[in-house]
């Protein structure tokens, strides 16, 4: 295959082998063949989406189809994850908690992003007064450890789904609002932004056609990193009860529902859920640290 | 780089923290208003005589407009004073002063033990980059990153409590066992030191072992990662090469060149895991039982009790900002390129 | 015996596309007390000659084959402790480009020094502050007792560079390697390093691999110059002879190359692209776009044969004497 001088990062060394003609579909893949860490979280991360969409359509149970006589089963054949006290099955309450808690998390990463990204592209591209303004803002919703405010927020507003999505958003904010404003910064005063205002684009053409498409990279990484975080916040929060509440199938209250029958030794009703939070955010760290390695022209394989 | 200039600097910064601290204070005093419900009528319920009522509402300035009780509540905090806690009925301030050792002890250990094993595995990582080593530290990283820690809390206390009965089980500082020190540092396991007392030393330490891992191995992965990260790059810089050109040894390379660049990146990692402990030592305490400001905070935003909510939210914020000014100013000592 | 020997050193850079061979077969010798020039484009593979000598090559680069003997000992062999104890700072030394990013930026300048000769000449603390001192003397640093605490970012780039050398020279090599120590800085800079590194020698008696892309630096100062292409040596001898007669047909066009003084009509070019590392022309690899070349160069690679004494050509069809010197001066 032929090389693209570009990517080579040997000091000095010119090659003179004409730019492949590959497509970016195929070029990923090649990208991702080198790099099994990332394809496992891609696959994952798949995993996750598909047991979301179709998952309570094909649960061999009802998730909240109480059945005291069934209660804390130990795994099974036929319960292969165990029964809860209240005789629900764990498997099925899993596999349909990933549409609750994806729905939640991507929401939230949504919302913080677009906000985030905006609140910062604005800041970075008009500076001045608006500038400060807003890294202030920041500058105090971050004054505040991450957990700590998101309990705050949640419990000002009562359990919910609402409430999570509210709550994890608003800490994330500040994260991008940070990011886009520096990579405003830089690509403002890059070469091709000049060269844009000098034939004649108006500062809204440069800023949404121009700029904004060449900060999406570390956008994009940020978010898919932050579906993780935002993963374990909300199931911590609903652990607390500040979230989600029992008897929802979600996967941080399976946990708390798993604290309360501690004592009793029945681990397989918080082990399982803990495994599906670590497992989710286990594919979008792999799969962001790898989009990283990937966009990064730098890190790229050669 | 005078040492006059950089305590300026620390308190220029020390200032910036007011109105920041104000600000956030204020934050959190309007978050706990939009609650909708009196806080009175949720924590007294409905079979107190109305004048009683009228009673608590005046003694929590619940009676007087928003900007008022602000105003209030931030003459009483220059005195010292957060209000009365509804469940414990003494000054939150106390309640706070009485639960912080607890938590501070854990915090501390969770985060030293994260640090000393964060940053050797890093360096080692870096060092012997893309060998089996490299492969186990990002591995082991990876998953402490993706792990929930009031999980992890909860397997460790499976198999070490309940399955092998190693270690105690979730009932606080000294197991089942209560004894008390006459606190000193607040520490319980330097406290019994002190005293002698080696058979408290032992229950603090085995008490402390499960929550100050599950806090800790949460906490080291990230500072393990950065660690690996800006080493690599350190390892492969220009002055590094000089350094090795001279025919200085490796370990002097790593250690006195590598390692005081790479700290600046490591301190403001460890700064932000530190945050994210504050938050995570919550969920801990709630597993273990740990007496701590945790724990406090968790019944409190059960019970509704407002002063407590706020004067913890308070507080937490506080020590974090007191951390990054901490790693503020040890960045522009460390760093002669940074201005101040 | 010359003091350094370089016998086709082959040196590799390990992508996951392939292997890409920066050095096929170099091979040069420097004695004692001589300057030797290595000239060369960029990406003929100067630099990692430079670090191949003393194993500092950065991932994935890796010398694949050939030898390097030092005194009569083989380099290329020795355990890295016997590298870092005997032969690095002691016996050979280096200055890199860029000065200012090769020295530590979080260590004073006087630190750095000091600290050198603490640990490689096993002085006390004042000795050494009192010979660092001195040092920076003779690189004609003023006020070199204050200047020991400054940092890198404080410093020009002619001090920077004049602090690499001291550096280098704080426990007295045998050679000095110097990677394009002038590039960056501006002319009259440049020229008082070059005259430095002159005294230096003079006053030493330390041999000096100057490498650099720029032929009239290499003109200053060196005894002998020797020519790198894509990886080979192309011709190698005493620097008048080269100059004035080229034989190699590189060497001549990169002669004519040069903007000079009364230069009627365009800049000669070398026609065609830099050789393919990974995938380089059979035979000599500068064969695609020689004038000189026969059908021969595409099979057989050319070894360094005697032309005249002192000068070496790796050519099949090296240019006659009266061409040499019509393209050369």
């Amino acid at each position: 295959m032929a090389i693209d001088e570009s990517r080579v990062i040997v000091p000095g060394a010119v090659l003179t082998a004409a730019p492949p003609v590959v497509g970016r579909f195929s070029d990923f893949v090649y990208q991702l063949r080198g790099n099994p860490a990332t394809f496992a979280g891609l696959f994952i991360v798949a995993v996750i989406f598909i047991s979301a969409l179709i998952g309570p359509l094909i649960a061999p149970y009802d998730p909240y189809g109480v059945n005291l006589g069934d209660a804390a089963l130990q795994p099974s054949l036929s319960h292969p994850f165990g029964t809860d006290q209240y005789g629900e099955d764990i498997l099925t309450r899993v596999v349909v908690a990933a549409r609750l808690d994806l729905l939640m998390v991507l929401s939230a990463v949504v919302a913080s992003t677009v906000i985030g990204v905006t609140l910062g592209a604005l800041a970075g591209f008009f500076g001045h007064y608006f500038d400060e303004g807003v890294m202030r803002s920041q500058d105090v919703l971050q004054a505040f450890p991450r957990f700590v405010f998101a309990m705050a927020v949640a419990w000002a507003l009562g359990p919910g789904v609402v409430t999570v999505i509210v709550a994890t958003a608003a800490i994330n904010i500040p994260g991008y609002a940070r990011l886009m404003r520096s990579l405003m910064l830089s690509v403002k005063e890059a070469q091709f932004a000049l060269a844009a205002v000098a034939v004649g684009n108006s500062r809204w053409r440069l800023l949404w056609r121009h700029l904004l498409p060449n900060c999406l990279t570390p956008i994009i990484v940020l978010s898919t990193l932050q579906c993780g975080f935002t993963i374990l916040e909300a199931a911590g929060l609903s652990f607390i009860g500040l979230g989600v509440r029992v008897p929802q199938a979600e996967w941080g209250v399976m946990i708390a529902m798993g604290l309360q029958d501690f004592l009793q030794g029945h681990w397989w009703i918080y082990t399982f859920p803990g495994l599906a939070i670590a497992f989710a955010v286990l594919g979008f760290n792999l799969l962001g640290d790898g989009l990283q390695d990937i966009l990064d022209p730098k890190r790229r394989r050669v | 780089m005078g040492s006059t200039r950089l305590l300026l600097y620390a308190a220029r910064r020390l200032l910036f923290i007011v109105p920041v601290l104000l600000v956030a204070l204020f934050l959190t005093f309007a978050l706990t208003r939009i609650v909708p419900g009196n806080p009175i009528d949720r924590v007294a319920g409905p079979y107190i005589s109305v004048e009683r009522r009228a009673e608590l509402k005046h003694i929590a300035y619940l009676d007087r407009p928003f900007y008022e009780q602000f105003v209030l509540y931030l003459r009483d905090l220059s005195q010292g004073k957060m209000g009365t806690s509804y469940t414990t009925a003494q000054d939150v301030s106390k309640d706070l002063r009485q639960r912080f050792p607890a938590t501070f002890e854990l915090v501390t250990y969770g985060m030293l033990f994260a640090v000393l094993v964060a940053i050797p595995l890093g360096i080692a990582a870096a060092i012997k980059k893309d060998t089996w080593i490299d492969s186990v530290v990002r591995a082991v990283s990876v998953l402490g990153v993706s792990l929930p820690i009031f999980w992890l809390g909860l397997m460790l206390l499976y198999v070490f409590f309940f399955y092998l009965d190693w270690l105690p089980g979730p009932v606080g500082r000294t197991g089942t066992a209560v004894r008390f020190a006459q606190p000193i540092t607040g520490f319980l396991t330097i406290d019994s030191l002190l005293k002698g007392d080696f058979e408290l030393f032992w229950l603090a330490v085995k008490a402390l072992v499960l929550p100050c891992f599950t806090l800790g191995f949460v906490a080291m992965a990230p500072v393990a990662r950065m660690t690996r990260a800006v080493m690599v790059e350190v390892l492969q810089s220009d002055y590094v090469r000089t350094a090795r050109s001279l025919g200085l040894p490796f370990r002097v390379v790593v250690l006195r060149h590598a390692l005081k660049n790479a700290m600046i990146p490591i301190l403001t990692i460890i700064a932000a895991v530190y945050g994210y402990a504050l938050g995570g030592e919550v969920l801990v305490e709630i597993i273990f039982s740990w007496p701590g400001l945790g724990q406090y905070s968790y019944n409190a935003l059960l019970s509704s009790d407002f002063p407590a909510i706020q004067g913890f939210v308070l507080l937490v914020t506080f020590v974090y900002m007191v951390i990054y000014l901490a790693l503020d100013i040890t960045t522009a000592a460390l760093d002669p390129r940074v201005q101040y | 015996m010359a003091l350094l020997e370089v016998s086709e050193l082959r040196t590799s850079f390990f992508l996951r596309s392939g292997e890409l061979r920066v050095l096929d077969g170099v091979s040069l010798e420097i004695d004692g007390g001589e300057v030797l020039g290595l000239v060369g484009e960029t990406g003929s593979g100067k630099s990692v000659t430079a670090y191949s000598i003393i194993r500092l090559l950065k991932q994935p680069g890796r010398v694949v084959g050939g030898h390097v003997r030092w005194d009569g000992r083989d380099l290329l062999g020795l355990k890295q402790s016997e590298l870092e104890q005997e032969v690095r700072g002691k016996e050979i030394s280096m200055i890199f480009q860029s000065p200012r990013e090769a020295l530590n930026p979080v260590i004073t300048v006087g630190r750095q020094l000091t600290q050198v000769l603490e640990i490689r000449r096993g002085m006390s603390r004042q000795d050494a502050r009192r010979e660092a001192v001195s040092i920076l003397q003779s690189v004609y640093i003023s006020d070199p007792a204050s200047r020991l605490s400054s940092y890198p970012h404080q410093l020009s780039g002619g001090m920077a560079q004049r602090i690499m050398i001291a550096l280098a020279l704080s426990c007295h090599p045998r050679l000095l390697i110097a990677d394009e120590p002038t590039t960056g800085l501006d002319v009259t800079t440049q020229y008082q390093i070059v005259q430095l590194l002159k005294e230096l020698r003079d006053r030493t008696g330390m041999a000096i691999l100057l490498i650099t892309h720029d032929l009239a630096l290499a003109a200053q100062i060196c005894d002998r110059v020797a020519v790198l292409y894509a990886g080979r040596i192309a011709e190698v001898g005493p620097i008048a002879h080269i100059f004035r007669s080229p034989r190699h047909p590189y060497t001549s066009a990169l002669l004519a190359s040069r903007p000079r003084l009364g230069l009627k009509g365009d800049i000669a070019t070398i026609p065609g692209n830099v050789a393919n590392l990974m995938k380089p022309p059979g035979g000599c690899r500068f064969h695609p776009r020689c004038g000189n070349a026969l059908e021969v160069c595409s099979r057989v690679q050319p070894s360094l044969e005697s032309m005249e004494p002192g000068q070496r050509v790796a050519c099949h069809n090296p240019m006659s004497i009266r061409e040499a010197v019509a393209a050369g001066g």
